[in-house]
Order: C-alpha cells, then sequence, then structure tokens
C-alpha cells in the first residue's frame, strides 16, 4: 500500500511527483469513485460553468441597471430601495433561500420543475462538449433544452442574487465618481440628453470597477455553487467537492480546489486583458 | 485615596482630550453623519438586538435548547411554541435563541483571530518593506487565490469536525483581508510628516509601528471587520449546513436549516426561523458596514 502510493518515498521526491504527474493531467485516483479524478472532473466541471455562468448573466442584467437607477436617483427612493435589495443580496444564506424558494416555487405552486439538471422521465444527450445545453442542441433535442433551462432558473437565480448586489452597489458608486467628472459637465452643458450623457459618456468610464468585479465574481460563483448545487441536486463539481470532503477524499479535494484556484486565476487574467478594452489609456506590453 | 485616584484620572482624561481634539471631532462628525443615515441605525437596532438576546438568552426562553420531547416531534408553530418544534421536538424559539450565542461566538473569535494576525503582519510588512514585505505579500497572495468556501471545508475536513475547528478554518481563510487592508493604509501613512517626526526623535521602529502607525489603520479595519462580520457568519452556517461544523446538538442555525432540510416540503417552521434570524443578524452588520463605509470615506462624503 505504501509503496503503490509512493509515501517509501523521500519528501520532496514525492512533491516532484506530485508537480510532474499534475502537468500531466494526471490527479490520482479518487479512493470515493474509484476512478482518474480528471474524468470525474471533465465530467462534472461543465455543469458548474453552465450554472454560474447562468447565475452570472442573471446577476449582470439586473445589477448593472439596478446600479444606474440608483446612481441616477441618489439619495431618492430608487437609490434606498436598491440599496435595501442589494444588501439583502448579501446577507441571504444562499443555502437557505435555496430551500426556501425551492419550497415555494415547485411543492406550493409547482411552477418550477424538481431540483436536478433535466426532469427524470429524459435521457442525457450524447455527450460531445459536456454541456447539457450545447449538447442537446446538437443532438436535435429542443425538448431537453428547455426542459434543462427551466431547471437552472431557480438555482441560476438563488446563486447569482448575491453577486448581483455587489455588481450594482459597484456600478453605482463607480457612476457616482464618473459622474462628477468636469467631461460631464461639459457634455452636459453642451446640451445632450440625459440619457446620452449618461450611456455614452458617463457608463463607459464606470464599467471599468464594475468589469473587475464581474470577474472576481464569477470566483465566487464557482464557491457558491458548492452550496447551491448541494441543494438542487445539481451534478457539479460542488456536490463533488463536499461528497469527497465526507468520504475524506483528499487527493478529490485538493485536486478541485486547485481547479476552481486556475479558474479563478483565469478569470482575473481576462479582467484584466478586458481592461485594455475598456480603457485605451492601458496599455500592455 | 479614592479621591485623588478620580482627580488624577480626570486630569489625564481632560489632557486626553486635548491631545486628541482633532480626532474626536473627526469621530463626533462622522456619528453625526451616521445618525442620519436611517439604514444604518437600522443594521445598529439589529445588531444591538441580535446581541441582547445573545446575552439574555436563558432568560427569553423556558425551554431548554437540547431538550427532547419525541412525544411532540415536528408539531407545527402554536401558542406555547411560536416557531414549533424540530424533528426530536426541541422547541426551535429557544434553539434559535441560543444559536445566536454560536453566532456571535464565532463572528467575534474569527474576527479576532484574523483580524490582529492580518493587522499586524501587513503593517509590519508595510513599514519595514524589502524582502519581508514580499514574503508576507507574497503568502497572502496565495491564501486570496484559493477560493476561501472550499479552503475552510478542506481545512475543517482535515482537523475534524468542531465548532473550534470552524473556527480556525474561517480564521486562517480571513486575515489576508486584512493584511492587504493594513499594508495599503501603512504605505500611504508612513510617508506623512509625523512619522518623521517621531522617528528624527529617536523613536524605535516597534514604537513607531505600534504606537503611531497602528493607529492610524484601525477605522478601516474596524469597518472591514464590520462588514466581514456577515460573511463571517454566512460562511459558519454554510459549513454546518455542509456538516463540517458545529456537532449536532450545538444549536447552530447552519446545522438547524440542515436538519429541516429533509422535512421543508411540508414542516417548513423547522429550516425557515433558523434562516430567518441568522438574515436579520447579517444584514444588521451588512447595513452598519455599509454606512460605516459611506461616512468615513471621504471621496463619498
Amino acid at each position: 500500500m505504501r509503496h503503490e502510493w509512493g509515501l517509501d518515498r523521500p519528501l520532496h521526491e514525492q512533491y516532484l511527483n506530485y508537480i510532474w504527474n499534475l502537468l500531466h493531467g494526471n490527479l490520482g485516483k479518487s479512493i470515493r469513485t474509484n476512478r482518474p479524478i480528471i474524468l470525474d472532473l471533465r465530467e462534472r466541471f461543465p455543469d458548474t460553468i453552465e450554472l454560474s455562468t447562468a447565475s452570472l448573466i442573471i446577476a449582470v442584467c439586473v445589477g448593472i441597471p439596478l446600479g444606474i437607477v440608483s446612481a441616477c436617483r441618489k439619495d431618492k427612493l430608487p437609490d434606498h430601495v436598491s440599496r435595501v435589495f442589494s444588501l439583502f443580496g448579501i446577507s441571504l444564506p444562499v443555502f437557505w433561500s435555496g430551500l426556501i424558494l425551492l419550497m415555494i416555487f415547485y411543492y406550493r405552486l409547482n411552477w418550477l420543475p424538481s431540483p436536478g439538471p433535466y426532469s427524470t422521465y429524459l435521457r442525457p444527450p450524447p455527450a460531445v462538449t459536456g454541456f447539457i445545453s450545447i449538447d442537446s442542441l446538437i443532438a436535435g433535442d429542443v425538448g431537453l433544452f428547455l426542459n434543462h433551462l427551466k431547471h437552472m432558473i431557480l438555482p441560476a437565480f438563488v446563486l447569482g442574487f448575491s453577486s448581483m448586489a455587489s455588481i450594482a452597489r459597484m456600478t453605482r458608486s463607480s457612476m457616482l465618481e464618473v459622474l462628477r467628472q468636469d467631461y460631464i459637465k461639459a457634455a452636459r452643458s453642451k446640451g445632450l440628453k440625459e440619457r446620452a450623457v449618461v450611456f455614452k459618456h458617463a457608463l463607459r468610464n464606470a464599467m471599468i470597477p464594475t468589469v473587475t468585479i464581474i470577474g472576481l465574481n464569477y470566483g465566487s460563483l464557482l464557491e457558491g455553487a458548492v452550496l447551491t448545487e448541494t441543494i438542487f441536486a445539481w451534478p457539479g463539481i460542488g456536490t463533488y467537492v463536499t461528497g469527497a470532503i465526507l468520504y475524506l477524499d483528499f487527493q478529490a479535494v485538493m485536486s478541485t480546489t486547485l481547479l476552481i484556484a486556475l479558474t479563478y486565476s483565469l478569470c482575473n487574467l481576462i479582467v484584466d486583458i478586458l481592461y485594455a478594452f475598456l480603457d485605451p489609456r492601458i496599455k500592455y506590453g | 485615596m479614592g479621591v485623588e485616584n478620580v482627580e488624577s484620572f480626570l486630569k489625564w482624561l481632560s489632557r486626553w482630550k486635548t491631545e486628541h481634539e482633532a480626532m474626536l471631532e473627526d469621530f463626533k462628525y462622522s456619528l453625526h453623519l451616521l445618525r442620519r443615515s436611517p439604514l444604518s441605525m437600522v443594521g445598529l437596532i439589529l445588531i444591538s438586538a441580535f446581541v441582547l438576546i445573545a446575552v439574555f438568552a436563558p432568560l427569553l426562553t423556558k425551554y431548554d435548547p437540547i431538550e427532547q420531547d419525541l412525544q411532540s416531534r415536528l408539531q407545527p408553530p402554536c401558542w406555547d411554541n411560536p416557531f414549533g418544534r424540530d424533528q426530536l421536538g426541541r422547541d426551535i424559539l429557544s434553539r434559535v435563541i441560543y444559536g445566536s450565542r454560536i453566532s456571535l461566538r464565532i463572528g467575534i473569535t474569527v474576527i479576532a483571530i484574523a483580524a490582529t494576525t492580518g493587522t499586524v503582519l501587513g503593517v509590519v510588512a508595510g513599514y519595514l518593506g524589502g524582502i519581508i514585505d514580499e514574503i508576507v505579500m507574497r503568502i497572502t497572495d496565495m491564501f486570496l487565490a484559493f477560493p476561501s468556501l472550499i479552503l475552510a471545508m478542506a481545512i475543517s475536513a482535515a482537523l475534524g469536525r468542531s465548532l473550534d475547528n470552524t473556527v480556525i478554518a474561517i480564521g486562517i481563510v480571513a486575515w489576508p483581508t486584512y493584511a492587504r487592508l493594513a499594508r495599503s493604509q501603512t504605505l500611504s501613512v508612513k510617508e506623512e510628516q509625523f512619522v518623521e517626526a517621531v522617528r528624527s526623535l529617536g523613536a524605535s521602529r516597534k514604537r513607531i509601528i505600534f504606537s503611531h502607525i497602528l493607529p492610524q489603520c484601525l477605522p478601516s479595519i474596524i469597518i472591514q471587520a464590520t462588514l466581514s462580520m456577515g460573511g463571517i457568519m454566512l460562511t459558519a452556517a454554510g459549513l454546518g449546513f455542509i456538516g463540517f461544523g458545529a456537532e449536532p446538538p450545538i444549536p447552530e442555525w447552519g446545522v438547524m436549516i440542515s436538519d429541516g432540510r429533509n422535512f421543508i416540503m411540508r414542516e417548513w417552521w423547522v429550516s425557515t426561523f433558523p434562516g430567518l434570524a441568522m438574515l436579520f443578524a447579517v444584514l444588521g452588520f451588512n447595513l452598519l458596514g455599509d454606512g460605516l463605509r459611506d461616512v468615513l470615506d471621504p471621496r463619498l462624503r
């Protein structure tokens, strides 16, 4: 046993061996599923990405307009409402709001389907990309696609709610900062309509800090997915890692943590590159 | 004897007041602004209620939070048990009330650990600079690269399931934010003239760091602590919910929500009330923290 796991060799050799295997995509075998971890992750990661992307889309689509409205109506009713709304968003425990919404919309009202990625009577699409939504479209199964989207509404909303709050807050404060600048005064005094001033002149400049927050939020969405997935029986890496921890399957836990950290760093890199597009003054290299 | 003590104390107090007049004025002005923001006041009320409930828990309920009564398990809310009873027949109201003690304890200890470690490391790194700064900040970066909840999960899984281990795990995850904040404050404070004056008077590095720079960093550290209190309580409850936090008989809110998971469709009260309590406590800290940030951040005034 010790020999099989390489535990009889010196520590530095074990570590170098681990790094070597890591770079070759060999993450070892899970003692729970008895399969190579890389295969487990490959199978589950797309589901998590799908869920967190959907949440991010919801969060951005609601958060940015909310932030703009409260910046334009600073210290008026819309501002207070959106502020309370956002603070509620950060304060809600996702594992609780998920349960409560599930009880209301699935059990009491029956408007939305049960937990899980799609209804149990449907069969999974042939795996091409691993993303259920894309695979079902490739297979031409529109029914499955729509069913999957319906199942995604509630978890994506629950997960996206807290990000929505922080995106709205950030948009608000950076819009306020920009609206105070001289060039906004100039744009107003040349007779532009308020709408043009806000959307053409202010928003674009206010987006820079907002983009950072969005990028950072993607990382925390991946993390929030851990809790949300366990409630909505979503077969992503969140359910995988909680199962692995309860089973003390450390190899799997480490690999999942690494994968999330890697994705997180990748998001930050993308944010940095996006800066150059939004702010022509920033040049790399 | 006693009169002399009081007199010398008053003398000291008036001297202290003159010495710190600018700071006190600023503090009064901030307080005035804070009082004008209704949302922060709501936050303050929520926090006070939360703390009072935690302190006076035994006076507020006649039931024992861990006493089981299997005869009346899953009993719906009624006059005697306003929040109903859980799957073991325990009174949920008294569990929620006692749960506030657990949450408060976790929040305070984690912040005490994380804020002290982080602030001291950050101030020292920022003031000394050079290789020490590099080392501390790279370690900080390393911790920040990992998703905090998963890191906390992994740590508490490795340490074993208990309340103290939850505190340790979250503390380990939470300190880097404070280190970064304290360092950036230090970098701007150490260029100020009063630091140069103190240095030319011959003060030691230790004295400059701890008596002159550290107090300047405290306001932003306090805001950060208020703001992160809510997040810490949420993380702790999240750990409890997945099964890494407090052990079962302890009335911890996360564990209670998780207990009610299987009954959520019919016996909704088991999960709903601990969650609501959690929501209001966390909301209190976030409201106050948000208001404090607006008041103390001069750009937003």
